[in-house]
């Protein structure tokens, strides 16, 4: 596994590798390449990253015995966070710090065994990358999940008296929830008499689904308001009628258009077309 | 002198209509009284319809649930109709997830909007 070009280092103390600095970045360019190709960081970032790495890695190798010091650790977050937010993946970024230990395997002429505390430090130093990497993704999943929660609740005013609420995605115990406390309370600030559910955007209704629906409708029906559930689309009618589920007692409606004609009826109101 | 009681439900006759309000709390034995009032008020004023203005109970129980459902059976037989109004969004959530209904009492949003339904309907029917 060595390299065409012979070995120029012939002790691994720190004063060594800074003088061979440019001969290691290129061995380790050279290595990247062939073994971990990254096109999603462009090559000068990476550059910099190498260059970085390396320095605080003699300057840590320097400290007796060698142990991650500051500088190094707040560089291989900042390096996790990079790579993590361009989609690479942990084992990768591992892979890239623990690539320095072949640069240096392959500059050094001398036995394996003054490898040893070399070894044992960069592996610390690719296993911490790792986790301030997943950790960092853990960050934005939650992000995300927290936006995905503030999105799921749109009450939106239609008309005078009139709301409607696009259901999107799956409605699980918990969005149900949240849905109809958010529903019920925006009915009684806006003195709301009508209520549209949409369900356009709800893949599959199953059981659990049409109860929780059912339930959203009957506590909205306690507080003095009607609603209408519409969207639902011919292929989930179906699904609906072989499972058994009733929503006889619900108002229901192919379109949001039609579900609002129904309402504009009830509140007497009559759409005339100008001109 | 009597002891602190807690507040009892209070009956307003409005145009044919009884307003009865209800108060946050209403005791087991104030509810059993309720239908008696509400029963002998609705023919001495003769009313044609009874609102129950429920904004202000901040829970609402199988037993309470029970009395709204014989009393508006009741006031069904006296020829009249029942309608409850304001219920809280939480009370409205809780009562489902207890599997409580009204047997079809009509609700309304609040006691404004319950009154301007039932004198709408009160001149359908006239």
């Amino acid at each position: 596994m060595k390299a065409a070009a012979m070995p120029f280092l012939h002790d691994l103390a720190p004063a060594s590798l800074l003088s061979e600095r440019q001969r290691l970045l290129t061995v380790w360019r050279t290595y990247l390449g062939d073994y971990l190709p990254m096109p999603q960081i462009d090559h000068r970032i990476v550059q910099d990253l190498c260059e970085g790495l390396l320095d605080a890695f003699t300057e840590a190798l320097g400290t007796a015995p060698p142990v991650m010091t500051e500088g190094l650790r707040d560089l291989l977050s900042a390096l996790s966070v990079e790579f993590a937010e361009r989609g690479l993946t942990p084992s990768q970024t591992a892979t890239f710090v623990f690539s320095l230990k072949h640069v240096l395997n392959e500059a050094f002429s001398g036995g394996s065994g003054a490898m040893e505390d070399i070894h044992k430090l960069v592996d610390a130093m690719g296993l911490y990358s790792v986790d301030a990497f997943i950790g960092r993704r853990e960050q934005i999943i939650r992000r995300q999940s927290q936006e995905l929660v503030d999105l799921s609740v749109p009450v939106v005013p239609l008309w005078e008296g009139v709301l409607s609420l696009p259901i999107i995605g799956t409605l699980d115990s918990s969005r149900a929830q949240a849905i109809t406390e958010k529903l019920l309370f925006e009915i009684a600030r806006s003195g709301s008499r009508y209520a549209i559910l949409d369900i356009s955007g709800v893949p599959t209704v199953d059981t659990q689904t049409a109860q929780h629906l059912a339930k959203t409708v009957a506590a909205a029906r306690l507080m003095g308001a009607e609603c209408v559930i519409t969207g639902i689309r011919p292929a989930i009618a179906q699904v609906m009628v072989s499972l058994g589920i009733n929503l006889s007692s619900i108002e229901t409606r192919f379109s949001l258009a039609e579900g609002l004609r129904y309402c504009f009826g009830k509140l007497n109101y009559t759409v005339i077309q100008g001109g | 002198m009597t002891a602190a009681t807690p507040p009892s439900a209070h009956i307003i006759p409005l145009d044919g209509i009884l307003v009865v309000t209800l108060p946050p709390l209403l005791g087991d034995s104030d509810a059993e009284h309720l239908a008696e009032q509400v029963g002998e008020r609705l023919v001495a004023e003769q009313a044609h319809a009874v609102l129950i203005d429920m904004a202000q109970m901040r829970m609402i129980d199988s037993h309470m649930g029970r009395v709204l459902n014989v009393m508006a059976s009741m006031i069904r037989m006296l020829g009249a109709e029942t309608m409850v109004a304001g219920l809280r969004p939480e009370v409205a959530m809780t009562m489902v997830e207890l599997g409580m209904d009204l047997g079809g009492i009509r609700a309304a949003l609040s006691v404004r909007h319950g009154l301007a339904d039932l004198r709408a309907r009160a001149g359908r029917s006239e």
